[in-house]
This record gives structure tokens, C-alpha cells and sequence, in this order.
């Protein structure tokens, strides 16, 4: 074995010591074959379609009718039927926006920074991740749209030349907001497709042999005549890399301008330069937290054990772990400076946060997003899916409160006594949000009804048969957990 | 008189020996050829006497062409 023949060459000191042998985490459990991976993948897209994706597709269909509903009466009406009033102009709109645009992070995370570091355990976790990632842009974006009032100027916000010589401020992060997003969804669609192609392809191939033409033709449409050629993988896997590299600096700068809109402007409470460096912390954190809320219970559902395993798990929950320690520590920070700044509205402000009207929200935030994420520090926590899967809710409603707190609270409470106010949210607002889930559940339904929601060759890419130096089923096929598989060559 | 042949197919159970198999057709000198899999195949270029991808190169253009376009005065 490659190991013995390692320690034999190793200094003698490794005799005394005794080094622990620690296996390598497997990425791919059983040692499954090509074929499982490819039957158990299109298997959930060839079945017949279950009865519960029925019901929760009907549910779903119901809940989005509410953001429907919501947005409709607000066009038909104007924007005074959401709950804002001075001096809180800014409430529920940008907080579930920033909500909905901060889960999107990890999707980019584990496709672009990820891929760049070569962390193989992504590979059975992107596609779904980046499908998210789209599909809560698409929720993030109907608030800032719908909440310039008449919506139908909406065009207004891109540099277009026209006409009528409106002009941007483009000294506002409101309109760099407009460029970061936009970029993002851009490059988010991008990265899906360009993944999904070579699956789509094996579709195509399956439906035609299945005799089904008309989703042979549909899937081979968007296959762009994928054969598999190692010339295309050679030009497939640059692209891929390319991507990869263009969606790095996304995964910072989004959030980043999202935290400008608060960070530039000169509110206490907003006016911090800790900002960026924490938002992106928290949209990762946020982003991971739905990530395990939407992949445990596929899993689950489909029997994924084999390829989402509890390694994948492990992986997951330190991430969530790391960023939702920086998170706590940012918060720790805000009250440091803000007493250190001796600026007495910032240290109002911060007082007001944790003290005043909007305790109980804070309360909430910082039980999810400080105390929730200790517990993935327990090895027992981590193999516990029904557990982590709760958890993973209470990052996901803190992360809520998180962004309720920061512009609310601040709002509320600024320079002047005369002018303060308390916001509550109206019931148009209210069902506008909670209809969001609905609207990206049903996009999250439909993807994992009709697109392969892992992708196929990637998973085999990291099985041991798909390395053309292996010797044994021991060698290298595994990963580390810390990046690419040590290569212990023998020749 | 059997038909001319106009290609020849094989398949191979491991990546191992399509790699190899590979290795030997580049060596043969033959131009008109391809590998199929399932998978990228790590190594798979090189086996097969691929150059490096132009992609980058046409991701370059594309990108300083969308530049000249964007900041043309309008």
C-alpha cells in the first residue's frame, strides 16, 4: 500500500511517535458505479411524479398567490399600503431583500470559491445550491422593483440612453446595487447552465431511448449537441474555470454594495465601516442555513445518502459554524466601536437595538444567529439530521431578524426625538413576503421535478473509477477534507 | 466484398484503460479521432495530444469587445 511504503521512507521519529492513520473521507459512498449515479440522478426526473411533490407544488402554487395578490394591490394602489411612514422609509421591502439576496451567497460560494480551492465535496451539493442561489434572486428582486411605487419606471434605474435624458445618480449605492445584482443573476444563470449541460445531454439520450421525443428534443434544444468528447470536456471544464474566476469577486461584492446602501449613508447604527466584511459573513451564513434547510429533506426523500453524506453534512455546518462566529463577532464589534467611537447616537443607537422597543427582535437575532451555530461545534449535533435541519431554520429566521434590526431599528430611533416612530408591518406587506416563499418554492419544486438536481459528471469525476493512476480503491480517490486528494504516486 | 469501414469503435471498461488506449492512438499518429466519457477525464489533454483550450481566448475578445461597446460616447 502506498501508505506503508510512505512511512518506510519517513524519518524514524514516525516510529515513535506513532501517527494516527486517519482515513479519508469518501465522497461518494458504497463505491457506486457510473450507472448507479446515473439511474439514481435521472431516476427522479424519469419517475413518475410523486404524490407529495403534488401537494407541496398546490401549496406552494397557494402561497405565492399571496405575493401576487400583495404586489397587485400595491400597483393598484400605491405604495403608501406597505407599513412605511417617517421615519422609517426603509422597513420591510430592503429587509427581505437583503434576506432573499444573502441565501443566494452560498450557491455562488460552493460553485465559484469552491471550485477555484478544489473542495471536491461540493460536487454533490452546487447544482441545488445554485438553483437556490437563482431562485432567491428572483425573490430579492421583486422588492426593491415594487417598492419604487410606479413600478412601470422601474427601467429608470439602468443607464439606458434615451430620449427623455435622465441621467443616474450614480454616486448612490442604490444604483451600484442596481449593477451588483443584475451581474449576479447574470452570472448565476450562467454558471447553472453551463454546469447542466452535459447532464442535459444524458437526458436527452435517456428520453430518446425511452421514446419520449418531444422531451428528448427539448432537453437535446438545450444540450447544444453534448456528445461527451473529450474535446468538449477540454473546452467545457475552461469555461467552467473562467466562470468560476468571474464569480469569485461576485460572491464579496454583492453583499458588500448591499451593505453600502446602509453604510454609506450617515445614520448611526448604519454609518459603520465593519459593514461589508460582516454582511458577506452573514449572506454566507444565511445562505448555508437554507442550503441544509432545502438538502436534508431531499435527501432524505430521494435516499441521496450515498452521495450527500455526513461528510458533506460535516462541511456544511463548519461553514455555517465559521461564518456565524464572524457574524457574533461582528455584533460584538458594532457595540465595542460604538461605545469606543464615543459618538453618543451611535452608542444610543446600539443601546436602543439591544434595550429599546425593538429588543425583542434583537433578542431573536442574536439567539439565532450567535447561539444556533455553537452547537454544529458537537460532533453529535452534526450527525444528527433532524437536528441539523432545526438549526438550520432558527439561521434562517435569525438572519431575518438580523436585517429587521439593522435598518428598523436604526429608522426609528435617528437624530432627532421629535421625529421618532415605531414601524409595524401591514398586512399587504405581511402577505407580499410570506407569499415569496411560496414563489421560490415553486421554482425549487419545478427544478427538482424536470433538471437533474446533482450534477451527474462531476460525481463521477470524483469517484475512484474516473482516475485513470489508480491502483487500488484505497490510494487517492479520497479527499483529505482539505482539499485535493494527496497524491501518493508510486511510479 | 465487405463494405468499406468508415470508423472503428471500442469501448473500455475503466477510465485507466481508455487513457492508456489513448496514449497509443496519439502515438499512432492518427488525426481523426476522439475520446468519449462519461466524465472529464484528468489527464485526458495530454493523452490525446489536445492543445490548450482557445476558450480563454475568445472570453478575452468577447470581453474587451463588450467594453468598446459599453463605453462608446454616446
Amino acid at each position: 500500500m502506498a501508505h506503508a511504503e510512505h512511512a518506510a521512507a519517513a524519518p524514524a521519529i514516525l516510529n515513535e511517535v506513532k501517527p494516527a492513520h486517519l482515513p479519508r473521507a469518501v465522497l461518494v459512498e458504497n463505491n457506486r458505479s457510473f450507472s448507479w449515479i446515473t439511474d439514481k440522478i435521472c431516476g427522479i426526473i424519469e419517475g413518475k411524479t410523486p404524490a407529495w411533490w403534488w401537494v407541496c407544488f398546490i401549496v406552494a402554487c397557494f402561497v405565492a398567490s399571496f405575493t401576487v395578490a400583495g404586489i397587485t394591490y400595491l400597483v393598484a394602489t400605491g405604495v403608501g399600503v406597505w407599513g412605511h411612514a417617517n421615519p422609517v422609509n426603509w422597513a420591510w421591502d430592503i429587509v427581505n431583500f437583503v434576506f432573499w439576496i444573502g441565501i443566494g451567497h452560498a450557491g455562488t460560494l460552493i460553485s465559484a470559491i469552491l471550485c477555484l480551492l478544489r473542495q471536491k465535496w461540493r460536487t454533490s451539493i452546487n447544482r441545488a445550491a445554485e438553483a437556490m442561489t437563482i431562485f432567491a434572486v428572483v425573490c430579492a428582486a421583486i422588492f426593491p422593483v415594487f417598492h419604487v411605487g410606479r413600478v412601470w419606471y422601474a427601467w429608470y434605474l439602468f443607464p439606458i440612453p434615451n430620449s427623455n435624458w435622465i441621467w443616474q445618480n450614480f454616486r448612490s449605492p442604490l444604483e451600484w446595487d442596481v449593477f451588483a445584482v443584475s451581474t449576479y443573476g447574470t452570472v448565476s444563470v450562467l454558471f447553472w447552465y453551463v454546469g447542466l449541460i452535459p447532464d442535459l445531454a444524458i437526458l436527452r439520450d435517456r428520453f430518446e431511448a425511452a421514446g419520449n421525443r418531444l422531451r428528448s428534443f427539448l432537453y437535446g434544444l438545450f444540450a447544444m449537441g453534448w456528445r461527451g468528447s473529450n474535446r468538449h470536456w477540454s473546452n467545457y471544464e475552461m469555461a467552467y474555470l473562467i466562470l468560476a474566476g468571474i464569480s469569485t469577486p461576485l460572491v464579496l461584492s454583492v453583499h458588500t454594495i448591499v451593505s453600502f446602501d446602509f453604510a454609506v449613508s450617515l445614520l448611526p447604527g448604519w454609518h459603520t465601516t465593519i459593514f461589508p466584511p460582516y454582511f458577506v459573513a452573514g449572506a454566507i451564513f444565511s445562505g448555508f442555513g437554507m442550503v441544509l434547510t432545502l438538502m436534508l429533506p431531499l435527501r432524505a426523500i430521494y435516499r441521496l445518502e450515498d452521495l450527500i453524506t455526513q461528510y458533506h453534512i460535516d462541511c456544511m455546518c463548519k461553514i455555517t459554524l465559521a461564518t456565524g462566529t464572524i457574524v457574533g463577532y461582528a455584533y460584538g464589534m458594532e457595540f465595542f466601536i460604538a461605545w469606543y467611537g464615543a459618538n453618543p447616537y451611535e452608542g444610543f443607537a446600539f443601546i436602543n437595538r439591544a434595550f429599546g422597543h425593538y429588543a425583542w427582535a434583537y433578542w431573536w437575532m442574536i439567539g439565532c444567529n450567535v447561539i444556533t451555530p455553537q452547537f454544529f461545534w458537537f460532533k453529535a449535533v452534526r450527525n444528527n439530521t433532524t437536528l441539523v435541519w432545526v438549526l438550520s431554520i432558527f439561521v434562517n429566521v435569525g438572519m431575518w431578524f438580523e436585517r429587521f434590526v439593522i435598518i428598523v431599528t436604526s429608522l426609528a430611533r435617528d437624530f432627532l426625538p421629535s421625529s421618532w416612530g415605531y414601524y409595524s408591518p401591514s398586512i399587504v406587506e405581511i402577505f407580499t413576503f410570506f407569499g415569496t416563499f411560496g414563489v421560490f418554492s415553486v421554482l425549487f419544486l419545478l427544478f427538482i421535478r424536470f433538471l437533474p438536481i446533482m450534477p451527474m459528471a462531476e460525481l463521477k469525476a470524483v469517484t475512484p473509477q474516473a482516475d485513470v493512476h489508480a491502483h487500488g480503491h484505497d490510494d487517492h480517490s479520497h479527499t483529505t477534507g482539505l482539499g485535493d486528494p494527496i497524491k501518493l504516486e508510486k511510479h | 466484398m465487405p463494405a468499406p469501414s468508415y470508423g472503428l469503435v471500442a469501448t473500455f471498461e475503466t477510465a485507466a484503460a481508455v487513457y492508456h488506449a489513448a496514449e497509443q492512438v496519439r502515438d499512432a499518429g492518427y488525426k481523426n479521432w476522439d475520446v468519449i466519457t462519461p466524465c472529464p477525464i484528468h489527464g485526458m489533454d495530454k493523452a490525446m495530444g489536445v492543445k490548450r483550450s482557445i476558450v480563454p481566448r475568445i472570453s478575452l475578445a468577447g470581453g474587451i469587445n463588450d467594453d468598446d461597446l459599453v463605453y462608446q460616447p454616446v
